[in-house]
């Protein structure tokens, strides 16, 4: 089995541009460009997936589906997932808006009617479980109680089901300091939980705009790179956050009977396929 | 502690370029992609490294250093090596030379004197234990007997001391089929090792030249990009073995007391940005 991942897609109302939040002037020394085509990027990734062979089994998209969480940008979101040739699974992000997420996706039949955005897809033999770590109004994330409590009952109804959960916010502090500001705060009660049910093959998640992966809990937990704009990856103290056009990409989670295999990918036109011969 | 991760740097001698075998190009294929200035490639890692900040206190290079294992081509990995501003470890890959590269490396006095090139850096909050998958001949890797014991009892000799594993062949399928032919074929013997040894935060390889990791016997293993040439990520049962010019990358291990390790994934090159995010605090 075969899950396309996708992350950060931050779509805005059709024909608006996504403006990075620049509250003030940069300093001297930095060029600032605001201006991203997020739609022309997801439109990009729903191709490369399209086209993929074997074609994905089914796609996650791991939340800031949207940048503001606005219907006109759900509905944008909405057209931009329909050419996809396979089931599409999504999560809210700290960007996302619970009901708006609802109001445009919830015909698919998979997302509860109300309350915390938590399923599992029980379709495919990797087991999926979707986490909700949206606070409204804020950047960071949390599992409460509710959210805790309903993740280990599920977990403990398929104990022998290999599973991949998935989670907006990483559990974890990547080093990239001011995302860290605006992480997932309660990291260790996630970790009792996820430690009693060791079927959890990897926790995958988003936010970081990057590649980044931990041992966690037993278990792997990682983050896949944006489908538009990518995070600078600098792990110095006190340092500005700033994003950086490096290729967007995706993750391809591949199970099979010795485990779950986790590739990442570029998006985009690179000069290829040259063939070579391994043993020549 | 920062441990900045390269791999599959296939360096041939001075002035030479790498090239797929002849025999396997299509007369179509646009012949500028079918050389890659691998010395090139592995002179802009470094130069990027050296720039890093913070910079990483160490850099390690998972195997396949050179393409053939000759003399000439350990010279000029030297020579292009000696621009790094920190301790470079080195450990062969299938496509190196026991004998070639510790006659190459042995001044830096981290390489033992015979036999398998295995070895531990205790120098550092990390520990590195570093292994020889090389079967001299052959594109596939082996822990044999030897290898594995003498991993198990310098693991079991610092077992509260996190330790990061370094191995050219992955110890897991990838699906990349031509690829996992080649591949470490004894995992399980390994895996029963590693189990017992809690402290392994990860097991650092090469070999797939792509980013690619797995849950592998409670920790993780992962593969890094090349410096160079990457490989078309095609996980249908038969397809050929093909590379592509996607951005060659490295990887940046980060550890850190009570927050233990965590892994980044970055690419070379130079890309539009950075372009400030937000506006700074206050």
């Amino acid at each position: 089995m075969l899950v396309a991942q996708l992350s950060d897609p931050h779509i805005v109302a059709r024909g608006a541009i996504f403006r990075a939040p620049v509250a003030g002037p940069p300093p001297a020394d930095e060029r600032v460009s605001t201006e991203i085509d997020t739609a022309a990027h997801l439109a990009s990734a729903v191709a490369a997936l399209n086209a993929l062979d074997p074609r994905p089994d089914a796609a996650v998209v791991t939340g800031d589906l949207c940048d503001h969480g606005e219907r006109a940008e759900y509905e944008n979101l909405h057209e931009l997932l329909a050419p996809l040739q396979m089931p599409v699974f999504l999560i809210p992000g700290n960007h996302d808006s619970r009901d708006g997420m609802r109001a445009l996706f919830g015909h698919a039949g998979y997302l509860p009617a109300t309350g915390f955005l938590q399923y599992a897809i029980e379709d495919f033999p990797l087991r999926i479980i979707a986490l909700d770590t949206l606070i409204t109004g804020q950047h960071g994330g949390e599992l409460c109680a509710e959210r805790l409590r309903w993740l280990d009952e599920t977990l403990a109804a398929a104990p022998d089901r290999p599973t991949l959960v998935l989670m907006h916010h990483p559990p974890f502090a990547t080093g990239i300091e001011y995302m860290d500001g605006h992480g997932f705060r309660n990291p260790e009660a996630l970790a009792a939980v996820i430690a009693q049910h060791p079927q959890v093959e990897r926790i995958a998640c988003g936010h970081l705009h990057r590649s980044i992966d931990r041992r966690f809990a037993g278990t792997v937990a990682g983050t896949a790179p944006s489908t538009a704009h990518q995070i600078r990856l600098d792990l110095r103290p006190g340092v500005r956050l700033h994003f950086r056009f490096e290729p967007p990409g995706y993750q391809l989670h591949l199970w099979e009977a010795g485990g779950l295999v986790t590739h990442t990918a570029v998006l985009g036109d690179f000069p290829h396929p040259y063939p070579y011969v391994a043993d020549g | 502690m920062l441990v900045a991760q390269i791999t599959d740097t296939h360096i041939l001698a001075a002035g030479e370029l790498y090239h797929s075998p002849r025999r396997a190009i299509p007369a179509d294929t646009e012949p500028g992609w079918s050389f890659i200035d691998t010395a090139a490639c592995l002179a802009r890692a470094i130069r990027e490294l050296n720039a890093l900040k913070p910079r990483p206190d160490i850099v390690i290079i998972t195997g396949d250093l050179t393409d053939h294992g000759g003399g000439g081509e350990y010279a000029n990995l030297r020579s292009i090596l000696a621009a790094a501003e920190m301790p470079v470890f080195v450990i062969p890959g299938n496509h190196d030379s026991r004998e070639a590269l510790r006659a190459t490396f042995a001044e830096d006095g981290y390489l033992p004197a015979n036999g398998f090139l295995n070895y531990t850096v205790e120098d550092f909050a990390l520990r590195i234990v570093a292994l020889d998958t090389n079967v001299p001949g052959h594109h596939h890797g082996e822990l044999c007997a030897e290898r594995l014991e003498w991993l198990d009892r310098v693991l079991a000799a610092r077992p509260s001391q996190p330790t990061l594993l370094a191995m050219h062949h992955p110890p897991f399928p990838t699906g990349i089929e031509h690829m996992d032919v080649h591949a470490l074929h004894n995992p399980a013997a390994f895996a029963a090792i590693v189990r017992r040894h809690r402290q392994i935060e990860r097991i650092l390889c090469g070999h797939l030249h792509r980013t690619i990791d797995h849950r592998f016997a409670g920790t993780i293993a992962g593969t890094c990009p090349s410096t160079a040439h990457q490989l078309v990520l095609n996980v249908t049962p038969g397809a050929p073995a093909e590379f592509t010019f996607e951005p060659p990358g490295y990887q940046l291990h980060f550890w850190r007391d009570r927050i233990g390790l965590v892994s980044h994934t970055a690419v070379f090159g130079n890309w539009p940005g950075p372009y400030p995010f937000h506006a700074p605090p206050g």
